[in-house]
C-alpha cells in the first residue's frame, strides 16, 4: 500500500519540448530584465532573496515532492552551507569558490546522514526526526560559540570576488544586479539539472519509491540508496543557497536558520505545487514577495501569510500549479461547447 | 548539600515534566485516533494561558476558575480545528496536508496573539506562585504543588476513562484499528471529534497552569511544542503511559542538564535522545500499537 | 520651536523610513529587541550608503559604534561603559568578591556578561559560575537551584529581557539566595528592567541594584519638566524608552537650532555636540560617535516598599 503520506501529489506532466524551450527562454529573459526594471536597492534585494528561496524550495521539493520523504528540517542544510563556507573563508582564508564547494559538499553529506533515518523511518516519524535534526543543528550553531560565534555573529562577509577576464572587470559582485544575475543563473542551472534528473529513469525510480516503496523493491529498486541520493542532492542545493545567503547579507547569525525557516520553505513548496519543478519556483517567489507587499498592514501581515497557507492547503492542495492547470482546462473546454 | 541539590532538581524536573505531559498527552491522543499531528496544539496552550490571565486579572475571578475557562476554550478550539481542517482533509487521504494546514493555523494564531497582546511578556501571578514550602533544605512553591496535583489527577482520570469506560475503550479500539472499530458499530468520526476536544481541553488547561511558570508571550507555545513532539515519539506515538514516562524523563533531563552542564544545552540533549530512540527503537519506550511498517 | 520640532521629526522620520525600506527582510521568530540588534547591524552599511544619520538608543552592543561608522551615533552608554562601571562599583562600593553571571545566549547578553567578568576578575574578584540560557527556557527554578548550591555569593549580575528577568528574580528569592528571599546575594544588572518591574516581581526584587538610563527622581529642571509634562499628558510615569525617544528628538532639534538643515550638516552638528544636558544625562560624542558622559549611567536600588532609591554613584 502506498505511503498515505503523499497519496496525491500532482502528476508530473511532460510539456512538449517546444513550449518547454520557449519557457526557458522567457525565464532567462525575465531574469535579465527584472533587475533593470526594478532598479532600486529594495526590490533588487528582494529579487535576490527570491532566487535564494527558489533554490531552497527546489531542493526540498526534490526530497519531498519527488521522492516522497517527509523532511521538515531543511533549514539545517541551509545553515550548514552558510556556516561552513563562511567559516572557511573568514577563519582559514580559503577563496570564495573553494569554500562554496566545501559548503555545498558538507550540506550534501549532512543530508545523507539524515537520510539514514529516512531509510528506516517513514511518514510522521521521519518528519519529527528531521525536525529534531534541524533543532540540534541550530542549537550547535548557536551554542558552539568558539567555532561559530553563535549569537555574537560573524560580520563583514564579502561577496564573491569580482569576475575578471583579461584584466577587465566583467562583474563586481558588490553590485546588487551582478549578484542577482549570479544567483539567478545558478538557480536556473540547478533547475535545468533537476529537470534532467526528473525526466530521466532516475526520476521514475524516485517516483516509484514515493508511490509504493514495497512494490518498488519488488522491481529491484534499492530504495535506501536512492533516498540517500535524493537527500544528498536536495541538501546540497540548500547548502548552495546558504553560501549565497551569507555572502549576500554580509552578516551571519544562527537565528536565520531557526526551525521556523524550514516551515517557510515547506510552505513555498506546497503553495507552489509539490511534485512539480515549476511549482516551487513560483511558490518561493510568491511567498517571498507577499510578506513584503503586505508590509503596509504591519502586524497582521504574518496572519495573512498563515491564513493563505491554510486556505491553499484546504482548497487547492496542488498549489499554484493546480490552479494554473484548472484555469488552463477551463480555457480549453471553454471554447465552442454546447 | 549535594543530596539536597539532587533532590531539589528532581522535584523541579517532575514539576516541569508534569506540564510537558499535559501538553504531550493531547498530541498523543490525537495521533492515536487520527494518525495526525496538530501543529497548532502549542498555540492552544498559549491561548489557554492568555485566557486564564485575562479572566483572572480583568474579571478578578479565582485561579481555579480561570483554569476551567482555559479548559473550555481549549475544547472549543479543538472542536473548531477538527471540524474545519481535519475532517474535510481526511477524505483526501493525504497525511501531509493537514500537518501543513495546522502549521498555517499556528502561524496565524501566534501573530494574531502578537497583534492583540503585544510582545511584552505578561506577569501572570497567582496567589500561589510566591508562597513557598520549605522542608529539609528544599523549596517548592505552592504553584508547583498545584501543578503536580492537578496533572496527576487529570492523568489518573484520563487513564481511568481510557481503561474502564465504554467511550474510553472505544477510543483505544479506534486508535488500534480504524476499520475494525467501524465494523463494531463505533462511529469513528464522533470519537475523533471527542478525542480532539479532550486533547485540546488538556492543552488549554496546561496553558493556564504553565502561565505562572513560563514567560507569557504569544510565542510561549513554540518553546514547548517541539519538545512535546520529542516526548510523544520517545514515549511512543499514541501511547499514554509512554508519554507520561517520557514527559517526566524530559523534565528531569532539563533540570539535571541545567545543574550539571548548561541550560543552553537542554535542547541538544533532549533531541539527541530523540534521534537515538528513533535509531534504536522508533516505536518508543512502550509501544502498544501494532508494529506498523515504521 | 514647534517648527524646529517638526523639522527634526521629519528628518528623523525620513531617516527611519529610509532604513526601514532598505533593511533586508528576515522574519526572525524572536522578541523584538533582539531583532533590533540584528536589524541594526544590517542597517548600518545601508545607512552609510544612504548618508543619513542614525541615532541609536536601543542597543548597548559595542558593535554599533565600534566600527566607527560616521553616520551612526549612540546616546546611551554602551555595554563596555556599563559593564566596567558596574563591576567597579560592585567591587568597591558593595565589597563584592564573588559573583555568579546569569545571561541569555544572545549577542547582548553574552557581551555584557563578558565585560563584567573581565573587569571583576581583574580587580581581584572571583566568578563562581557563568550560566547562559536560551530565550525559550521554561523554568528558572532549576537555574536558581544551581545558583543556591554554590558557596557564598555576593552579587549576581543578570543580563536578560524583562520577562525572563522577572522569573529569575522570583526564582532566586524562592531559593533563598537573594535579599528578597532572605539570603545575602544582591542582584545587579543593566537596562532591561524598566520602572514597574518591582510591581510585578513583588518583594523578590528587594535590594536589586541596577543601572537605568533614566532617573525620574532627578532634581534637574529638564527632568522635572519632562516627567511632569509626560504624566500630565499620558497619566503614567515615563520609562527609559520614552525618555530616550524624547532625548533623540530634542537632540536633533538642538542640532537644527544650531543652524544645520540637511543630513550631512546634521551629522556634523551631532558630532560636534558639547555640554548638552538632556533628560537621560549629558551628551558628548567621542570619535566613534559614542556618548561618553558617565552621568547617563544611573544606579537604582529597590527598597522594601518597592520604590526606587537613586544611589548617586555617578
Amino acid at each position: 500500500m502506498s505511503d498515505p503520506a503523499l497519496a496525491q501529489p500532482l502528476p508530473h506532466r511532460q510539456s512538449p519540448p517546444l513550449s518547454r524551450r520557449v519557457g526557458y527562454l522567457l525565464a532567462a529573459l525575465a531574469i535579465i530584465i527584472l533587475p533593470l526594471i526594478f532598479n532600486d536597492t529594495y526590490w533588487r534585494t528582494n529579487l535576490t532573496i527570491c532566487a535564494i528561496n527558489v533554490l531552497l524550495a527546489l531542493g526540498l521539493d526534490f526530497i519531498l515532492g519527488y521522492t516522497g520523504q517527509l523532511n521538515l528540517g531543511h533549514s539545517a542544510f541551509y545553515g550548514l552551507g552558510a556556516y561552513v563556507s563562511t567559516l572557511l573563508i573568514v577563519k582559514f582564508g580559503i577563496p570564495f569558490w573553494g569554500a562554496f564547494v566545501a559548503g555545498v559538499a558538507f550540506a550534501g553529506m549532512a543530508g545523507m546522514v539524515l537520510s539514514l533515518f529516512a531509510v528506516r523511518l517513514r511518514g510522521h516519524y521521519l518528519a519529527i526526526a528531521s525536525l529534531g535534526f534541524a533543532v540540534i543543528i541550530y542549537q550547535i550553531l548557536l551554542n558552539w560559540i568558539s567555532l561559530t560565534q553563535g549569537p555574537l555573529g560573524i560580520y563583514g562577509i564579502s561577496p564573491p570576488p569580482a569576475l575578471i577576464i583579461g584584466g577587465t572587470v566583467i562583474a563586481d559582485f558588490h553590485n546588487l544586479t551582478a549578484f542577482f544575475y549570479l544567483v539567478a543563473a545558478f538557480t536556473f542551472l540547478v533547475y535545468l539539472l533537476l529537470n534532467q534528473l526528473v525526466r530521466s529513469p532516475i526520476g521514475e525510480t524516485l517516483t516509484a519509491i514515493r508511490e509504493d516503496e514495497i512494490s518498488a523493491a519488488s522491481l529491484g529498486i534499492n530504495a535506501a540508496v536512492w533516498k540517500v541520493f535524493a537527500f544528498g542532492v536536495g541538501a546540497a542545493v540548500a547548502g548552495a543557497a546558504g553560501c549565497f545567503y551569507a555572502s549576500f547579507v554580509g552578516t551571519l547569525v544562527p537565528d536565520a536558520f531557526f526551525v521556523a525557516e524550514a516551515f517557510n520553505i515547506l510552505a513555498m513548496v506546497i503553495v507552489g505545487g509539490m511534485g512539480t519543478l515549476i511549482g516551487p519556483v513560483f511558490g518561493a517567489i510568491l511567498l517571498t514577495l507577499l510578506p513584503e507587499m503586505l508590509r503596509g498592514i504591519g502586524d497582521l501581515r504574518l496572519v495573512v501569510y498563515g491564513a493563505a497557507l491554510t486556505l491553499v492547503v484546504l482548497f487547492m492542495p496542488g498549489g499554484l500549479v493546480q490552479a494554473a492547470r484548472f484555469v488552463h482546462e477551463k480555457f480549453r473546454r471553454g471554447g465552442p461547447q454546447p | 548539600m549535594t543530596t539536597t541539590i539532587v533532590l531539589q532538581q528532581a522535584i523541579n524536573g517532575i514539576v516541569l515534566g508534569s506540564l510537558y505531559v499535559l501538553v504531550a498527552l493531547g498530541l498523543t491522543l490525537i495521533y492515536g485516533v487520527l494518525v495526525q499531528i496538530n501543529f497548532a496544539h502549542a498555540d492552544f496552550v498559549t491561548l489557554g494561558a492568555f485566557a486564564a490571565y485575562f479572566f483572572m486579572h480583568l474579571i478578578g475571578a479565582g485561579y481555579f476558575l480561570s483554569i476551567g475557562v482555559a479548559l473550555v476554550l481549549g475544547a472549543a478550539l479543538g472542536w473548531l480545528i477538527n471540524a474545519s481542517i481535519f475532517t474535510p482533509l481526511r477524505r483526501k487521504g493525504n497525511e501531509l496536508l493537514p500537518l501543513i494546514a495546522t502549521i498555517g493555523v499556528s502561524v496565524m494564531m501566534q501573530n494574531l496573539m502578537l497583534a492583540w497582546f503585544g510582545p511584552i511578556p505578561y506577569a501572570f501571578e497567582t496567589p500561589y506562585s510566591s508562597q513557598v514550602i520549605r522542608f529539609a533544605g528544599i523549596f517548592v512553591s505552592w504553584q508547583n504543588v498545584i501543578i503536580i496535583a492537578v496533572s496527576s489527577l487529570t492523568i489518573a482520570l484520563l487513564y481511568a476513562f481510557m481503561k474502564f469506560t465504554f467511550l474510553g475503550k472505544a477510543l483505544r479500539a479506534v486508535s488500534q484499528d480504524h476499520e475494525t472499530a467501524g465494523l463494531m458499530g463505533i462511529n469513528p468520526n464522533q470519537l475523533i471529534m471527542l478525542t480532539f476536544v479532550i486533547a485540546s481541553a488538556l492543552a488549554g488547561m496546561a496553558g493556564a497552569m504553565l502561565a505562572p511558570v513560563l514567560v507569557l508571550t504569544p510565542f510561549a507555545g513554540t518553546s514547548v511544542i517541539v519538545k512535546a513532539f520529542a516526548i510523544v515519539i520517545i514515549g511512543g506515538f499514541g501511547n499514554v503511559e509512554g508519554t507520561i514516562l517520557a514527559g517526566l524523563i524530559v523534565g528531569l533531563i532539563e533540570s539535571y542538564t541545567t545543574q550539571y552542564l548548561n541550560p543552553g544545552l537542554i535542547d541538544i540533549v533532549v533531541f539527541a535522545l530523540l534521534l537515538l530512540m528513533l535509531a534504536i527503537k522508533p516505536t518508543g519506550l512502550i509501544s502498544e500499537r501494532r508494529e506498523e511498517n515504521v | 520651536m514647534e517648527r524646529l520640532h517638526a523639522q527634526a521629526a521629519i528628518a528623523r522620520q525620513e531617516a527611519l523610513a529610509a532604513a526601514r525600506r532598505q533593511v533586508v527582510a528576515q522574519e526572525l521568530m524572536s522578541v523584538w529587541p533582539f531583532a533590533r540588534i540584528y536589524a541594526r547591524s544590517l542597517t548600518m552599511p545601508v545607512i552609510e550608503q544612504a548618508k543619513v544619520p542614525l541615532l541609536n538608543a536601543g542597543s548597548s552592543s559595542i558593535k554599533v559604534t565600534e566600527p566607527g561608522n560616521p553616520w551612526t551615533f549612540r546616546i546611551m552608554p554602551n555595554e563596555v561603559m556599563q559593564g566596567v562601571n558596574l563591576a567597579e562599583n560592585a567591587y568597591k562600593r558593595l565589597n563584592a568578591r564573588t559573583a555568579v553571571l546569569l545571561f541569555e545566549n544572545t549577542n547582548a547578553g553574552i557581551g555584557n556578561a563578558q565585560v563584567f567578568k573581565d573587569t571583576f576578575t581583574k580587580l581581584g574578584g572571583q566568578v563562581l559560575a557563568e550560566i547562559g540560557f536560551g530565550r525559550d527556557v521554561n523554568d528558572f527554578t532549576a537555574i536558581a537551584t544551581r545558583v543556591a548550591g554554590l558557596s557564598k555569593i555576593d552579587v549576581i549580575p543578570t543580563y536578560t529581557l524583562e520577562g525572563q528577568g522577572l522569573k529569575i528574580t522570583q526564582a532566586l528569592a524562592q531559593s533563598g539566595v537573594t535579599k528578597g528571599g532572605g539570603g545575602g546575594a544582591i542582584q545587579i544588572g543593566t537596562i532591561w528592567l524598566p520602572f514597574g518591574f518591582e510591581q510585578k516581581a513583588g518583594k523578590a526584587a528587594l535590594g536589586y541594584i541596577r543601572i537605568v538610563q533614566f532617573d525620574p527622581t532627578e532634581t534637574r529642571d529638564v527632568v522635572i519638566d519632562f516627567t511632569a509634562a509626560f504624566k500630565a499628558k499620558y497619566n503614567a510615569d515615563p520609562t527609559h524608552l520614552n525618555a530616550h525617544a524624547y532625548e533623540q528628538i530634542m537632540l536633533i532639534a538642538d542640532v537644527v537650532k544650531r543652524g544645520r538643515k540637511d543630513p550631512q550638516s546634521i551629522r556634523d552638528g551631532l558630532a560636534a555636540t558639547k555640554n548638552y544636558s538632556g533628560v537621560t544625562g549629558s551628551v558628548e560624542f567621542d570619535r566613534t560617535n559614542q556618548n561618553t558622559k558617565m552621568d547617563t549611567v544611573h544606579y537604582m536600588e529597590t527598597k522594601p516598599d518597592m520604590s526606587w532609591t537613586s544611589l548617586k554613584w555617578n
